[in-house]
């Protein structure tokens, strides 16, 4: 119990959230690549002493819950921290996949160790083979990228050099890597000296003690709102539709067994890890079910230990969502922390069709492209991902053009993205006719049409284009997503054209000058019979 | 605005008028006599005219003897807010109809499967699309057919709209093809309004720019109807200025025209009190606070200048790219709602009972808990002051939250009063200490109905050693409308790496810019405008700028300087990298004839005489009340005390002692100050 009284408890609670605010506020205003500071890649979150979250930011729910195993293993491998220190990693069987890279700093106040600030992002390039990320075909994790081992970044306060030169040596875009990373390391000095303020005020066995209540607070109110769904077993089977080199298909199943504490999720019977990176570590399966179920119980809860105390998984090893060495996991944040937490919801569809709904595009329909930009003569790396159509509730229809619903990613705006990258958009327009038809009608997804101004090597890594966002309750399916070229006027099925075995999975295809790269996002499944 | 007559008496009244969403503020100048007068007069939302004409009815002023009439509204947040904005269309670029219906894709929160997209301005029917295309080089990829607009402009003719928005991909750079756009309109259509977005917002990002045209064209058709009525009923041609968000005088034609500048026009009239206060008495550094009923906002005004923000949220994902006062805004006021959550804990706002019931204590039929009720049970305003409180409804309302916690109403109001303060002083420390400003060095000036029980806490919380409690706190926004300055700025983006600027590039981009301001804008100044120039600055490879004052005929090396001087000060990091020049701005200000407050003597010798005692519960005791009306230049008393006047309480707490100044503002340093 608290020894705070409960007013004193909801200032430091009020101070932690403006501070996990103002870490995404430094970051966004200092960072250099686009992903970052008009994509909203990436999240930040605080931690006390012992790796337990105390407060998230908005941000993305698998960087979160991520976070989690990260910084276990952080506490676990730096046990006695000091004042400066800042430590890294991209790790993927720690937290997500390369292209997140973790940066934890310890929080002293007065000299006592309070806690861990820390953010974590997508660089827009960690090296591997493909650039910018996104080869839906390798079958080896170091393929992916650069791995960084959890390193020191910071030795008490002083730059090691030798980690820096070693991960910008073995990136394509060491200077946008490089602002990325500062905006992360001044996001966490901000949060380290808002704390201390916070410290001055009211002490640091104050802050401690606040950070502990504001765990216990956030599971009271999950335990609360946990009474309003039924006890009961629930169950769901979604899938990952290709690898992009075989003809397997893998089922994702899940059994939910809801109790008055919180909730037991079994994948037993999900298949066996894929050759290629469509798997998820078992850490970042976890991060994506904490999203499933906050949205399930209550969204304004503050996200916390307090909640993934309540949350226990149960998965064999080496299955999809428990992927393990060597074996390729880039695209867990991609399309397993959207699939994962969909399969969950799908569950409980019947039961609370107003929290719940149909399906949503649910793929980042990731893509990367190089090409050596005509202006400059130099290389150009782009990465991007795309919002799509929400499915329909009881409540309403789904929106029209949003990221999916566990995460705050934002579009980049053409008319930066055009200032960057040799590439022309004819288009951005809502796609008409892609959300499902119901009595509440699912959420439409949208088209981009990227006219190329230089010969461009495309990596791609997407799903969902052949399974369709389901309806609920008599509504019809969204369209899937789709990518197509339009090559000398003629529009073919990407996977078509080059003759792939996925249509949304490969890796360094050559596409020509003029081809104009069509992204078309899945629509949301509609709800009850139109 | 209208040339000034000179002769006296005539026309020497000059005159503020702040509309806000319950109340209407005036506040009359005499220049002949330095006689001040002010009202508080309930708003008339449906028709707004009606509320502004009884407000100086209220004063009894006459129009023929105002010189000067400043009005700040909340018309335009209202409208664009509730959705009762005009009948409007939107002209893009082939391909980009769909801008408004997808914003930027993102949503306020995660997880949150429930929540909608906010409603587009502009209907997707009614949104266009023209062949054209500029590049991001400014190459012209498609170049635009004057038949073609003929032909979309007829089709939105054809929907009776009121007027339509232009917004052309990267019209930043290239502003040709929306001329066109806009001379085909004029043609065929010369009845319908336009806005066009190299005009309204030229500046890089499509959503933000075309959004922030199309509020502007949303809100003009009744924005315009509203100006020609209020000029229709005043009757005198130019007397009605408008107060813009980033603090100038507006003439009547340049607000129908630039609705969207007056977003935030009532509260940017507060924090032009501040700055006039501030010249009044010699200080140069302030933090103004502004607490009314459901918000609180901070701004600050150092080296005797305040911040001007680019962007303004009206509401979650309704961006406008327009200047603004920087103003912090956060949902505590005297009306905010205090609920327990289902964890139990205690929660302020950002619900607020409003005026209609209000808090508790109104009597008015609100049963809900606000910060009024629990500052009422801490005897921080007493209870028959403006009208009668009522005492029991309030530690009734109070009292359910005391019952959760097992605590007494007493204590449970001093926890509320704790925990609005920490937010309060939260906003604050972002826009001091969090941007490098030390505090210590800045003096609080409280106004707004509630400001005036917090200021001293707040004070204390931060590390302000004085607070300025100016005459009239309650109105002090529509005072501050009569200190307003003439003024008008204008951007344009420049986006060219600062290495790649030649010498002189940049001061002839100013004088360019600065050209484009009609010098008709100031007439009645005492003076030619004085200009200020800024560039919005980031490394290279950064999305977002930093705005740095700039003299147009810095070097580079002095530009970077600067620039990384406030990059280290604000994020603590000093790259050395390039540097991207991205917009210029400037803004030509001219005065207004000085106020002619004079100061009085300030004489030891005078008396301070309680009116009566009050018990601050739990905190102070049993206090003296004093009535500010009575207070004269000079006199010095301590707390704890109150000071009441006529519709607002001030709460100096003990350890801090107050002083009437030579202008009769109260000032109280707050050293030792226990916060309660």
């Amino acid at each position: 119990m608290s020894t705070l009284d409960p007013f004193t408890q909801q200032i430091i609670r009020n101070h932690l959230f403006s501070t996990t605010d103002e870490m995404i506020q430094t970051t966004v205003l200092t960072a250099y690549s686009p992903t970052f500071s008009e994509g909203f890649d990436f999240s930040c979150a605080l931690f006390d002493t012992t790796g337990r979250m105390v407060m998230q930011s908005r941000g993305v729910g698998v960087h979160l819950g991520s976070l989690v195993g990260a910084m276990l293993a952080i506490v676990a491998r730096f046990p006695a921290p000091r004042p400066g220190d800042v430590f890294i990693t991209n790790n993927p069987y720690l937290a997500t996949h390369q292209s997140d890279v973790v940066v934890a700093r310890p929080m002293f106040c007065e000299g006592s160790h309070v806690g861990y600030a820390v953010n974590i992002g997508h660089w827009t390039d960690v090296g591997g083979m493909a650039a910018g990320g996104c080869a839906g075909t390798s079958t080896h994790v170091v393929q992916d990228g650069l791995i960084i081992p959890l390193s020191r970044l910071y030795d008490a306060g002083t730059l090691v050099e030798g980690t820096r030169d070693f991960i910008l040596a073995n990136v394509r875009l060491p200077e946008d890597d490089w602002g990325d990373l500062m905006s992360q390391v001044s996001a966490t000095a901000i949060a380290e000296s808002r704390i201390q303020s916070l410290a001055a005020r009211y002490g640091v066995p104050a802050v401690i003690d606040g950070m502990a209540a504001a765990i216990e607070y956030s599971r009271a109110r999950f335990l609360a709102a946990l009474k309003e769904i039924p006890d009961g077993v629930y169950e769901a089977v979604d899938y990952i539709e290709d690898d992009g080199i075989s003809d397997a298909t893998y089922p994702i199943k899940v059994k939910v067994t809801k109790s008055a504490t919180g909730f037991h999720l079994d994948f037993t019977g999900t298949a066996p890890q894929a050759p290629t990176p469509v798997n998820a570590t078992f850490i970042s399966a976890r991060a994506s079910a904490y999203a499933a179920v906050v949205a399930l119980v209550d969204p304004t809860i503050p996200v916390n230990a307090g909640i993934f105390d309540q949350v226990e998984m149960v998965v064999p090893p080496r299955t999809i969502v428990s992927a393990e060495w060597p074996t390729p996991v880039y695209g867990c944040t991609f399309e397993m922390a959207k699939r994962v937490p969909e399969t969950i919801l799908k569950a409980f569809a019947n039961t609370i069709p107003e929290r719940t709904g149909a399906g949503c595009h649910a793929s980042g329909n990731n893509l990367a492209g190089r090409a050596i930009d005509p202006k400059t003569g130099e290389e150009a790396v782009w990465y991007n991902y795309y919002e799509g159509g929400q499915g329909a509730t009881a409540a309403g229809i789904g929106n029209d053009a949003v990221y999916f619903w566990g995460e705050t990613s934002m579009n980049q705006p053409i008319e930066v993205w055009e200032h960057k990258y040799p590439v022309l958009v004819d288009r951005y327009a809502l796609r008409d006719g892609s959300g499902g038809a119901g009595q509440h009608r699912g959420g439409h997804g949208t088209v981009h049409e990227y006219r190329l101004l230089a010969d461009h090597h495309l990596s791609g890594l997407g799903d969902r284009h052949r399974v369709a966002p389901w309806g609920v309750e008599g509504g019809e399916p969204g369209l899937p997503n789709r990518w197509s070229i339009r090559r000398n006027g003629v529009t073919t099925e990407l996977g078509t054209l080059y003759g792939l075995k996925s249509p949304s999975k490969f890796y360094d295809l050559h596409l020509p000058k003029d081809d104009v790269l069509i992204i078309e996002t899945g629509g949301g499944g509609g709800y009850g019979t139109p | 605005m209208r040339a000034r007559s000179v002769t006296a008496k005539q026309n020497s009244k000059r005159v503020g008028i702040d509309i806000g969403g319950t109340f209407t503020d005036i506040v009359v100048f005499d220049e002949a006599t330095g006689a001040v007068t002010r009202s508080k007069t309930p708003s008339t939302p449906e028709a707004p005219e009606e509320g502004f004409l009884a407000a100086l009815a209220a004063v009894g002023v006459p129009i023929d003897e105002i010189g000067t009439l400043v009005h700040g509204t909340t018309i335009v947040t209202n409208l664009i807010l509730e959705r009762k904005g005009g009948r409007t269309a939107l002209i893009t670029t082939r391909g980009f109809r769909d801008v408004l219906e997808i914003m930027r894709a993102t949503r306020p929160l995660p997880y949150d499967l429930a929540w909608r997209k906010p409603v587009p301005l502009i209907p997707r029917e009614f949104c266009f699309e023209v062949d054209e295309r500029i590049m991001a080089d400014g190459t012209i990829e498609t170049a635009i057919d004057p038949a073609n607009v003929a032909e979309v402009v007829d089709r939105i003719v054809a929907l009776g709209v009121e007027g339509i928005a232009v917004s052309l991909m990267h019209a930043y750079l290239d502003d040709r093809h929306e001329k066109v756009v806009e001379a085909v309109i004029r043609e065929r259509a010369p009845h319908l309004a336009v806005s066009v977005s190299s005009q309204i917002c030229r500046e890089i990002r499509e959503y933000e720019r075309a959004n922030t045209t199309v509020a502007n064209i949303y809100s003009m058709p009744r924005v315009r109807r509203y100006v020609d009525a209020l000029a229709a009923r005043v009757g005198v041609p130019g007397l009605v200025n408008y107060l813009s968000s980033e603090g100038g005088i507006q003439t009547g034609t340049e607000a129908a025209d630039r609705p969207v500048t007056l977003c935030v026009s009532g509260p940017a009239g507060g924090v032009l009190g501040g700055a006039f206060l501030g010249e009044q008495t010699g200080r140069r550094n302030l933090v103004t606070v502004d607490m009314g009923g459901t918000s609180f906002d901070v701004a600050v005004i150092r080296d005797g200048r305040f911040d001007i923000k680019n962007t303004f949220e009206i509401e979650w994902g309704i961006p406008v790219k327009t200047p603004t006062i920087d103003i912090k805004t956060i949902g505590a006021g005297g009306g905010s709602i205090v609920w327990i959550d289902n964890g139990g804990a205690l929660r302020v706002g950002p619900q607020s009972a409003g005026a209609d019931p209000g808090p508790a204590c109104y009597g008015r039929g609100g049963t809900d808990c606000t910060v009024t009720d629990a500052n009422l049970v801490l005897g921080l305003i007493h209870p028959n002051a403006t009208f009668p409180l009522d005492v029991a409804a309030a530690e009734a309302a109070v009292g359910r939250i005391a019952d959760h916690f097992g605590v007494s109403v007493r204590e449970a109001a001093e926890g509320i009063y704790r925990v609005v303060n920490a937010a309060m002083a939260t906003a604050i420390r972002q826009m001091t200490v969090e941007k490098g400003i030390d505090p210590r060095d800045f003096a609080l000036v409280p106004f707004g109905g509630a400001g005036g029980q917090h200021a001293a806490v707040l004070a204390a919380e931060v590390g302000i050693p004085e607070i300025v409690v100016p005459n009239m706190p309650s109105v002090f926004s529509a005072f501050g409308m009569v200190s307003a300055p003439l003024k008008v700025s204008r951007a344009r983006t420049i986006l060219k790496p600062l290495a790649m600027l030649g010498p002189g590039e940049i001061a002839a981009f100013f004088a360019d810019l600065t050209g484009g301001i009609d010098a008709s804008a100031f007439d009645g100044a005492t003076s030619a405008p004085r200009h200020e120039f800024s560039l919005d600055l980031r490394y290279v490879k950064q999305a977002h700028e930093i705005s740095v004052l700039v003299d147009p005929d810095w070097t580079a090396a002095e530009i970077t300087e600067a620039f990384e001087d406030k990059h280290f000060l604000l994020y603590g990091t000093r790259h050395g990298h390039a540097v991207m020049v991205v917009t210029g701005r400037v803004a030509a200000i001219a005065d207004m004839p000085p106020l002619p407050i004079s100061a009085e003597e300030e004489r030891d010798d005078r008396t301070v005489v309680a009116a009566r005692t009050t018990t601050i519960a739990g905190i102070a005791g049993e206090v003296p009340i004093y009535d500010r009306t009575t207070l004269g230049p000079g006199a010095r008393f301590a707390g704890p005390c109150l000071v009441e006047e006529v519709d607002t309480t001030f709460y100096v707490p003990e350890g801090a002692s107050a002083r009437v100044d030579a202008f009769r503002n109260l000032v109280i340093t707050t050293d030792g100050a226990s916060a309660a």
